[in-house]
């Protein structure tokens, strides 16, 4: 068989980098396919080479039969730094779900600083936005013990929970303008999924964007938008994440005082979940 | 390691035929631990297992066997529905790229065909040369300071070449020449005979870089009128 031309070879070799899947369109089929599929459908499974990775197999098909669960997984871990870089952007659910993948990240990127193309052409994509290290490999440790699948089921979407919102700070609006940036990207989803992911997607944005200004230094506004989340969602599905995020947050601002009481709040409702290990190890917990 | 420099490179050589999870190219992708322990160990890998190790390659096929631009997401999308759908028949006897191509290649052709009946209901399209020529955009635009925009303009150029051939041919030219699959994977994803897949590869590049001369014969003309 008689090969390519040069010419046509070259070609395609320069197409190459323009096909490469972007983290933002990454986070946006993550959404979709888990207004689709169920969020656990990402679930860990330990195939990323770690022991046990039959168990985690099986945990991860029985939750994605019940569908309503949400779990932090392995691929939402991976995608939360996409969706920091693609900061004006449509964020996946997932991305937001595994807020404490990307909060790993941040601390992992050190180590690991591990730098990917999806990266390159998000920041490209989306210039000013930090570039930050993409990928956490899904099997390190420290990642692992946040995303078993005993750590499943985490929160029922579906139902709201029992118990009544924490007090917390008090709840204050913050100008619309900040928190209806316009977003480049809208999601598309398909007519049945659209609704679900909406919610589940601003949800998702805002507690990204708390994530987002902790980083940036600015604790006083991202417990500002948790408590726009908790206003506007006060049983909403990520309403553990919120709660989980607010007692980091608050450590990073050095209130731990504060801090241990939403961490009792949080672990007295969210102990079984994978988000209860960060809270324990975190300034609020009680070691 | 310089795992930037891995994940950029499809396959630079062919990918085993042996039944595996997937060609593996995707470092950051694919299974950390290197992907023959796991298929030993992980019989049947679940949905985020194939998700994670297709994603990528999927989403540059997808665009690749037609389906315009604005429709990716969406057909991305249903071919992992299909997986959901059909993981438990994926018995490993093809690699998973192989099998996500045939599902990739299903999606892709529904996608084609809405397209041509929402053209044929709303205006009939122009006529092939005429404005805008598709390839005209790629002449305008000149060579970009950045890589990245080249990329783009070649692949717009490419993709329009990939528009000229037949369906059959197409695959098989993808797979080969854009994926570096080898012949027999190539058979096995299509379910077709080594000759089949020769002889169509054959016709393909043949049509392509026809297509490519007449592309660039145009390139020069419309050079020659703009200077």
């Amino acid at each position: 068989v008689s090969e390519l031309s040069p010419s046509a070879r070259a070609l395609i070799d320069a197409a190459r980098p323009a096909v490469e899947l972007t983290s933002r369109d990454r986070d946006a089929l993550e959404v979709a396919l888990a207004a689709r599929l169920g969020p656990a459908v990402f679930a860990p499974t330990g195939a990323a080479g770690a022991p046990g990775s039959a168990a985690g197999a099986a945990g991860t098909k029985a939750a994605a039969g019940a569908g309503t669960k949400i779990a932090v997984g392995a691929v939402g871990a991976k995608t939360a730094m996409g969706a920091l870089l693609a900061k004006p952007v449509a964020v996946g659910v997932l991305g937001a779900v595994a807020i404490w993948g990307g909060v790993q990240v941040t601390q992992n990127a050190r180590t690991h600083n591990v730098h990917t193309p999806e990266a390159s052409s998000a920041a490209l994509a989306a210039p000013g936005a930090a570039v930050l290290p993409r990928a956490l490999e899904p099997s390190t440790p420290s990642f692992d013990s946040l995303a078993t699948a005993e750590a499943l089921p985490m929160l029922p979407t579906a139902e709201p929970l029992g118990a009544a919102e924490p007090a917390g700070p008090l709840p204050v609006a913050l100008p619309q303008s900040a928190l209806t940036r316009p977003r480049s990207a809208a999601l598309k989803l398909q007519a049945p999924a659209r609704a679900p992911a909406n919610v589940l997607g601003s949800e998702a944005r805002l507690l990204r964007d708390a994530l987002t200004a902790m980083q940036a230094g600015d604790g006083e506004r991202a417990l500002l938008l948790l408590d726009e989340h908790a206003s506007r969602f006060p049983k909403g599905s990520m309403r553990g994440e919120r709660m989980a995020e607010r007692v980091l947050i608050l450590c990073g601002l050095g209130r731990a005082d504060v801090a241990r009481g939403e961490a009792s709040r949080f672990l007295s409702e969210f102990s079984e979940t994978a988000l209860a290990p960060r809270v324990r190890a975190s300034c609020g917990g009680t070691r | 390691m310089d795992q930037a420099t891995s994940l950029a490179e499809t396959p630079s050589g062919h990918v085993p035929v042996a039944p595996n999870l997937g060609g593996g190219d995707d470092v950051g992708e694919s299974f950390a631990g290197g992907s023959e322990e796991v298929a030993a160990s992980l019989p049947a890998p679940t949905f985020a297992d194939v998700y994670r190790d297709g994603v990528s390659f999927v989403w540059r096929n997808v665009r690749r066997l037609g389906v315009a631009e604005e429709s990716v997401r969406d057909a991305v999308q249903d071919v992992f529905l299909v997986v959901h759908r059909r993981l438990e028949s994926y018995e490993g006897r093809s690699s998973v790229r192989t099998w996500l191509f045939g599902i990739a290649m299903h999606v892709a052709r529904d996608y084609r065909r809405a397209a041509r009946r929402k053209a044929l209901r709303s205006a009939p399209p122009p006529p092939f040369g005429s404005s805008p020529d598709p390839f005209e955009h790629a002449v305008a635009a000149g060579p970009g300071p950045d890589k990245q925009v080249e990329a783009v303009e070649a692949n717009r150029l490419l993709l329009c070449l990939l528009d000229e051939l037949d369906e059959e041919r197409r695959a098989v030219f993808v797979l080969t020449e854009l994926e570096q699959m080898s012949a027999p994977e190539v058979s096995a994803a299509l379910g077709l005979n080594l000759n089949t897949v020769h002889g169509r590869l054959r016709a393909a590049r043949l049509q392509f870089e026809q297509a490519l001369r007449r592309h660039r014969a145009r390139e020069q003309h419309l050079l020659r009128r703009v200077t």
